[in-house]
C-alpha cells in the first residue's frame, strides 16, 4: 500500500474515533468518566468551602463573581494556546512576553502610528480598534512562524526556542515602547477588555471554538498522536512540522488576542506587562488535566482549572482574615496545584 | 533532500539575519562605548564637553516622563548631556543599571530612585560609584536613614508629609472617619510605608487600617485587589490607592459600583496619565502630587553643581545639606470640594484638576 493511501485509512480511523475515548468508549460513557469530573468536585468543594467559612457570603454578589469571570476571561485566552501546545508535546514559554509585545505594538498603533495615516484621523475610532487588531494579530502569526521556524528548521527543542524569545520579544517590546507606558485612554478600545460584555464573549467563543477544534476534528487527534508520540506520529504519516507549526501558530496569536484585552483592561499596552504569565497560562492547563510530556489534557479541562485557580485565588482573598491576604495568597495556590496535579496523576494511573 | 535544502537556505538566512542584527548594533554600540545608554533609553541633545549625567528609575512608569522633562529642559539650560535609563521595577534590575554606569568612565554623576531604601545591592552599587570618583544623588525615592553616605543628596518629595496632606484631605471629604483600605505595589517600599503612615497620622484616629492590598507592580492584579477589597469590605470608607497606576485602578471599579462611589471616598496619590479622567468625572476625591519636573529640573542642576564644586549653588538646592522636598500639591475634581478649605495660606496647595491640566499643558506634560 502506498504512503498516501495509508494516510487516507489513518485518517478515516481519525474520523472514527474522533467522539471515544483512550478506552474506545462512546460519547456518553466518555464523558460520565471523564477527568474533568474531579476539576469540577474541587470547584464545588472550593466553593463551598468559602460560603461556609465566610458568613457574609460576599464571595458569591454578582459583582464579586462578575470579577471571576472577567479574570477567567482574560487568563484563559493565553491557557487555551498554552494547552494546544501541552497537549502537542511542546511548551510554549513566550506568552508573557508576546502579551507585553503585543499589548505596546496596538497601543502604538492606536496612539502613534494610525493616526498618521491620511484619511484616518486621530481619534481612536471602530475602524481605528479593528486595524489595530488585526494587526496585533498578524504579529502574534508571524511570531508564532518564528517559533515553527525555530523548532522545525533550526532543530531547536521548543523549551529553548521559547526561551530565547521569551527574552527576546520582551527586549523588542521594549525598544517599540521606548521603555515607556503607553496610555489609551478610549473606551472604543478599553471595552474589549474591561467590559465583560465583549471580554467574556470573545473569550467562550475562543474556548468552543477551539475545544471543537482539539476534541471533535481529524487536526486535533493528530495534536494528540503528535504529543503522545512524535516518532510513532511521523512514521505514521502526519505531517508533523506542519501540525507544530498550527499548534505554535495558535498559542501564539491567542497570546497576542490577550495582549489586547489586557492592553485594553489596564488602558495601556506596556513593555513590562505579563511576566510570569507564561506560568499562569500553563499553570492552568496543568491543573485542567494537561500532561506536560504531551498527547493528554483537554480544552474544557483547562478552563475549569482556571476557574478553580480563580475562585482560590479569590476566595483567599475574601475568607482570610487577621492577616493582609495577598501574602499568603501563593501558598495557598501551590497547595491547589500540588494537589491537583497529584490527583490528575493518580486518576490516570488507575484507569491506565 | 528536498527538506535539507530548504533547512540550508534557512540556516543561511538566519545567518544573514544574525550580521544584519548585529551590524545593526555595531552602530549603537559605537555610542555606548562613549557613554549612551541603550536605544531604551531617551538622550537631550549633548553640548561638546558637557557633564554627562545618568538618571536611573525604579519602574517604567508614566510618571517618570514628567522627571524626564524636567531632565531635559535641566540638561538644555544646564549644558549638561542627560540620559534616563528606566528600570523594570526590580531591585537586581536597578543593581544592573547602576554597575552599567560604573563601567562608563565618562559619566560623571547618577541620579537615582533607590528602589529599595535598605537593599544592600543597591547601596553597594552606589558606594561602587562614588569611589569610582562618580557623584551620586537620590531622587524621588531615598535611601534608609541609617545608609545615607550612600549619596550626596535627595531631592524628592517627603512622603510623610505628602501622606499627611492625603490624611488630611480624606478627613475633610469624611469627617466621621472610615475603614480604609489601602492599595500599592509593594508595602515594604520606603514610599509606601511612609504614605501609609502619614495617612493615618493626617486623618486622625476615626480612621482606621483594615488591609493594606499588594500587587507587586501587576495593573491587572491592581484592579483584582480593589474588587476582593470591595466584596470582602462592604463598609469601607476610603479606598488609599499608594502609586500611581493604582489610581486609575480604584477608579476604573468604582465607576462600575455605583453604591461604592456614593459611600466611599477614594484618596490616591501621583497623578497617572489615564486617571485624569478619573478625577474630572469625580470617581477620585482627591489625588496628592508630587512635582516630578522639579525632580529632574533640581537634579541636573545639583548634579553640575556637585561636579563643579559650586558650593553656593549645591546651598540654594539643599539648604540643610542633604535634602529638598520638592513639595506637593492636592488635585480635587472641582473647586467646591471640601479639601478646597485646607488650601493655601493654611497650608497645603490645593487645585482643581483644570488647573492641573493647565499646567501640564505648560511643561508639554501628561502626567505628574
Amino acid at each position: 500500500m502506498s504512503d498516501s493511501a495509508d494516510v487516507g485509512v489513518q485518517k478515516k480511523d481519525a474520523k472514527k474515533t474522533l467522539n471515544r475515548d483512550e478506552a474506545g468508549r462512546g460519547p456518553i460513557a466518555a464523558a460520565l468518566r471523564a477527568p474533568e469530573w474531579g476539576l469540577i468536585a474541587a470547584i464545588i468543594a472550593s466553593l463551598a468551602f468559602i460560603y461556609k467559612v465566610d458568613s457574609s457570603h460576599n464571595f458569591f454578589t454578582a459583582y464579586s463573581l462578575e470579577n471571576v469571570l472577567h479574570n477567567v476571561a482574560l487568563y484563559g485566552v493565553l491557557s487555551l494556546g498554552a494547552a494546544t501546545v501541552i497537549i502537542a508535546g511542546g511548551i510554549d514559554l513566550s506568552v508573557g512576553a508576546v502579551v507585553a509585545l503585543s499589548s505596546v505594538f496596538c497601543s502604538k498603533l492606536l496612539i502613534e502610528w494610525l493616526p498618521k495615516i491620511p484619511g484616518l484621523g486621530s481619534e481612536i475610532t471602530i475602524a481605528h480598534v479593528a486595524i489595530a487588531v488585526f494587526a496585533t494579530l498578524l504579529l502574534g502569526l508571524v511570531v508564532g512562524l518564528l517559533h515553527s521556524l525555530m523548532i522545525n528548521i533550526f532543530r531547536l527543542p521548543p523549551f529553548i526556542a521559547t526561551l530565547a524569545t521569551m527574552a527576546g520579544l520582551r527586549s523588542v517590546a521594549i525598544i517599540i515602547a521606548n521603555n515607556r507606558t503607553i496610555t489609551v485612554a478610549s473606551n472604543t478600545f478599553r471595552y474589549l477588555g474591561s467590559e465583560n460584555r465583549y471580554t467574556v464573549p470573545i473569550f467562550a467563543v475562543l474556548a468552543v471554538v477551539m475545544s471543537i477544534m482539539i476534541g471533535a476534528t481529524v487536526l486535533g487527534r493528530h495534536l494528540y498522536a503528535l504529543g503522545g508520540n512524535e516518532t510513532a506520529a511521523r512514521l505514521s504519516g502526519l505531517r508533523v512540522m506542519r501540525l507544530k507549526t498550527v499548534a505554535y501558530c495558535i498559542s501564539a496569536v491567542l497570546a497576542a488576542a490577550g495582549g489586547i484585552l489586557f492592553a485594553g483592561n489596564n488602558g495601556k499596552g506596556d513593555a513590562q506587562m505579563g511576566k510570569s504569565y507564561e506560568l499562569y497560562a500553563i499553570t492552568a492547563a496543568v491543573v485542567g488535566g494537561c500532561s506536560l510530556s504531551g498527547g493528554v489534557g483537554s480544552i474544557r479541562g483547562t478552563v475549569l482549572g482556571l476557574i478553580l485557580i480563580q475562585i482560590v485565588i479569590k476566595g483567599t482573598g475574601i475568607v482570610v482574615h487577621g492577616i493582609d491576604s495577598s501574602t499568603i495568597e501563593g501558598l495557598v495556590l501551590g497547595t491547589v496545584i500540588v494537589l491537583a496535579v497529584a490527583f490528575n496523576q493518580r486518576f490516570r494511573v488507575r484507569r491506565a | 533532500m528536498k527538506q535539507t535544502v530548504v533547512r540550508r537556505a534557512f540556516w543561511c538566512l538566519g545567518a544573514a539575519l544574525s550580521l544584519l542584527i548585529v551590524a545593526g548594533c555595531g552602530g549603537d554600540a559605537k555610542d555606548a562605548g562613549t557613554s549612551s545608554p541603550s536605544t531604551s533609553n531617551s538622550a537631550s541633545p549633548k553640548p561638546a564637553g558637557a557633564p554627562k549625567l545618568v538618571f536611573v528609575t525604579n519602574s517604567n512608569a508614566d510618571w517618570w516622563n514628567a522627571v524626564e522633562k524636567g531632565m531635559e529642559d535641566g540638561g538644555k539650560e544646564f549644558g549638561c548631556d542627560v540620559v534616563m535609563k528606566r528600570n523594570d521595577g526590580e531591585t537586581q534590575g536597578q543593581v544592573d543599571k547602576l554597575k552599567e554606569c560604573l563601567a562608563l568612565s565618562d559619566v560623571q554623576g547618577v541620579a537615582v530612585s533607590v528602589i529599595e531604601a535598605d537593599a544592600p545591592g543597591v547601596l553597594d552599587a552606589m558606594r561602587a560609584l562614588q569611589k569610582a570618583g562618580k557623584l551620586v544623588i537620590a531622587i524621588d525615592s531615598d535611601v534608609a536613614t541609617s545608609a545615607t553616605d550612600a549619596r550626596s543628596g535627595y531631592i524628592g518629595t517627603n512622603n510623610v508629609k505628602a501622606g499627611e496632606a492625603a490624611g488630611r484631605a480624606g478627613a475633610a471629604l469624611r469627617p466621621d472617619g472610615g475603614k480604609t483600605v489601602v492599595f500599592v505595589g509593594t508595602r515594604s517600599a520606603a514610599n509606601a510605608r511612609e504614605r501609609e503612615d502619614g495617612f493615618f497620622k493626617g486623618a486622625g484616629e476615626k480612621f482606621t487600617r483594615v488591609e493594606t492590598w499588594e500587587d507587586g507592580g501587576n495593573h491587572t492584579k491592581a484592579a483584582d485587589n480593589v474588587v476582593s477589597a470591595i466584596t470582602k469590605t462592604p463598609a469601607l470608607g476610603v479606598l488609599l490607592g499608594l502609586w500611581s497606576y493604582n489610581a486609575p485602578a480604584i477608579a476604573g471599579q468604582v465607576r462600575k459600583s455605583p453604591d461604592v462611589r456614593k459611600k466611599a471616598t477614594v484618596v490616591t496619590f501621583d497623578l497617572d496619565e489615564a486617571a485624569v479622567p478619573d478625577i474630572q468625572d469625580g470617581m477620585i476625591d482627591a489625588s496628592v502630587c508630587q512635582n516630578p519636573y522639579e525632580m529632574g529640573y533640581q537634579g541636573v542642576k545639583l548634579l553640575k553643581a556637585l561636579i563643579q564644586k559650586d558650593e553656593k549653588t549645591v546651598k540654594e538646592i539643599l539648604p540643610d545639606g542633604k535634602t529638598r522636598d520638592t513639595g506637593v500639591r492636592v488635585i480635587v475634581p472641582k473647586a467646591d470640594s471640601p479639601v478646597m478649605k485646607l488650601n493655601k495660606p493654611k497650608g497645603d496647595d490645593v487645585i482643581t484638576i483644570e488647573e492641573m491640566k493647565k499646567w501640564l499643558s505648560s511643561k508639554g506634560l501628561k502626567s505628574s
